[in-house]
């Protein structure tokens, strides 16, 4: 049967095409006499279906189908240029973003910041520089040590000025405290007006100016020497100021001579200040009074305070020692530094030994008393 | 099968209507709207619905025409065999929706004049020829197909056998089939 149907589907397929060509249905079955039969009935159902009309789209059918197509063809091609629209202004958005971070990460400064987080720190560094310049630790602790120098000067030049303000203060509050403490507000005056003048060369000049108006400048100046020393540090530290203020009724006391020894000897303390302090007059002045301190041991007393003796010994760049060999002899003598303010007041040259007393102010009368018949 | 056009005229017709060119969309739409309506109406016995539904078969065309690779081999079969593929897709889509409607009207009494075909049947017995329709219509979907192919569209047996995917002798028996088939359903007997 399968090799017969095979045969029949075959004979089906050549008479359809036989028929389509023109072919009569008899023509075909007789070149099939064995399928006749069967091949009749398909052929004749066969040329029924194609004889059959089958329908076709009515007109307003095809109109309406056609412009549904069309429309459907513009909608999308509307949609299409929307879309090319949105995603244009997308891009143009995602340029002119990734132009804006161009720009963020060109600027120098954002890029320390951005990438250089680790190496923001020296990008950090010159903006803190800037404001640090003050801050920068090594100068700070020069300052701290300065701050006494810079109180040297002043002490140096208190003592003329001052000392005729002070004394009679001194005397009549009858402490030394009292003088220190207009001494340190005093300094803390000069003090004051250093700072702004940040520049080496500037706080000398802003140190003369508060000695200007403490009146006492003018020796100061003579003795400043050690000011412009001074002058870099304390323009920065304002507490070391303030500390030098109690240093500085301790170190007026000094001026006798000392301050001119001693303001050098501070100003030596003081890293900077021998630099600084080089300069004209005062140098002369102090390095002589140095040598001869200097053939004593340097404990480092940079500060005038005895407390500083310790301290100083980091600093006392060498210079110091002669200030203290000088002054702890005469402090451990006097066993207080009192006179330091009255003496340096009345005698200068005479409370030379009594300038050595760094010791508190308090002593200072007593001192002096001592000090000065000591020297004398 | 008349030819519409040459393979290579179908090419570029096929490539300007990708590029976008309505006058390409309107041209295809010339050449296959009365083969897809008949082939729709072929299976679904309704005039209406098969003109709708030629409509919605070339509103697809249009969108998914671009992704369409043209066959360089036989291009003018392979698109006419992916064209239909479209309309029976939205002709399965209109029975599913027909069927949704059906069970919500919950109509116990309809009576389906052949349950045992596809629901094709039915819509073709509303033709004026039900009874030649409704005897397509219980045709099994591949002998329906070569039935509309072979005497609907007078195409050749390769030409089906390309459209359908199969051999010539597949085509020839599923012609022989659906013929005898056909003689049965139309004999009273």
């Amino acid at each position: 049967m399968s090799r017969s149907e095979f045969n029949i589907e075959d004979a089906l397929a050549a008479c359809l095409e036989g028929l389509a060509d023109g072919q009569s249905l008899e023509e075909c079955l007789a070149r099939y006499p064995q399928y006749a039969g069967e091949l009749a009935p398909a052929l004749v159902l066969a040329t029924r279906l194609r004889a059959e009309t089958w329908p076709v789209l009515s007109t307003g059918a095809r109109f309406r189908g056609r412009e549904r197509m069309i429309a459907a063809f513009e909608s999308r091609q509307m949609a299409g240029a929307w879309w090319r629209s949105v995603w244009g202004q997308v891009g143009l958005v995602l340029v002119m973003l990734v132009f804006v971070a161009g720009v963020w990460l060109a600027f120098p400064g954002r890029q320390l910041r951005m990438h250089n987080r680790p190496a923001s720190v020296p990008g950090l560094i010159p903006a803190a520089a800037q404001s640090a310049t003050p801050i920068p630790p090594a100068p700070t602790t020069q300052a701290s040590v300065t701050p006494t120098s810079t109180l040297t000067p002043t002490a140096t030049s208190t003592p003329v000025g001052k000392v005729v303000r002070i004394s009679p203060i001194a005397r009549t509050l009858t402490g030394l405290s009292l003088s220190a403490q207009s001494a340190s507000a005093d300094l803390t005056r000069t003090a004051t007006p250093t700072p702004p003048a940040t520049p080496s060369a500037v706080p000398e000049a802003a140190l003369e100016e508060p000695a200007g108006n403490a009146t006492s400048r003018p020796p100061d100046d003579g003795n400043c020497e050690p000011g412009p020393a001074r002058s870099p540090e304390p323009t920065r530290d304002t507490e070391p100021t303030r500390e030098i203020p109690t240093s500085e009724p301790r170190e007026t006391p000094r001026p006798p001579r000392p301050t001119a020894e001693r303001e050098p000897t501070s100003v030596s303390e003081t890293a900077e200040p021998h630099e600084t302090a080089a300069p004209p007059e005062p140098t002369d002045d102090v390095e002589p009074t140095r040598q001869p301190a200097t053939n004593e041991p340097r404990p480092g007393i940079p500060t005038p305070r005895p407390t500083a003796r310790p301290e100083p010994t980091d600093t006392a760049t060498g210079a110091t020692p002669e200030a203290e060999t000088r002054q702890t002899p005469e402090s451990h003598a006097t066993g207080a530094p009192p006179e330091p303010t009255s003496g340096s007041e009345h005698s200068w040259p005479q409370a030379t030994p009594e300038a050595e007393d760094h010791s508190p102010p308090e002593p200072h009368e007593t001192d002096t008393s001592s000090a000065g018949a000591q020297h004398r | 099968m008349q030819d519409v056009c040459t393979d290579a005229q179908m090419i570029a017709l096929l490539e300007q209507a990708k590029s976008g060119d309505s006058a390409a969309y309107d041209r295809l739409y010339s050449l296959y709207a009365d083969k897809i309506f008949r082939y729709l109406f072929a299976r679904l016995g309704q005039r209406e619905i098969a003109e709708d539904l030629t409509a919605d078969v070339f509103v697809r065309l249009i969108r998914v025409l671009p992704s369409y690779r043209v066959v360089s081999a036989r291009p003018v079969a392979s698109f006419s065999a992916w064209l239909y593929r479209v309309a029976a897709n939205l002709l399965t889509d209109h029975y599913r929706r027909q069927r949704h409607r059906q069970h919500l009207d919950i109509d116990d009494h309809a009576e389906s004049p052949s349950d045992d075909h596809s629901p094709d049947v039915r819509a073709l017995t509303l033709e004026q020829d039900r009874s030649l329709a409704e005897a397509i219509g219980r045709l099994a979907e591949e002998q329906q197909m070569v039935v509309i192919y072979r005497f609907a569209e007078q195409c050749s047996v390769q030409e089906v056998a390309d459209l359908m995917g199969k051999t010539a002798g597949a085509v020839k028996a599923l012609q022989f089939r659906a013929l005898a088939n056909l003689r049965r359903i139309l004999s009273p007997e």
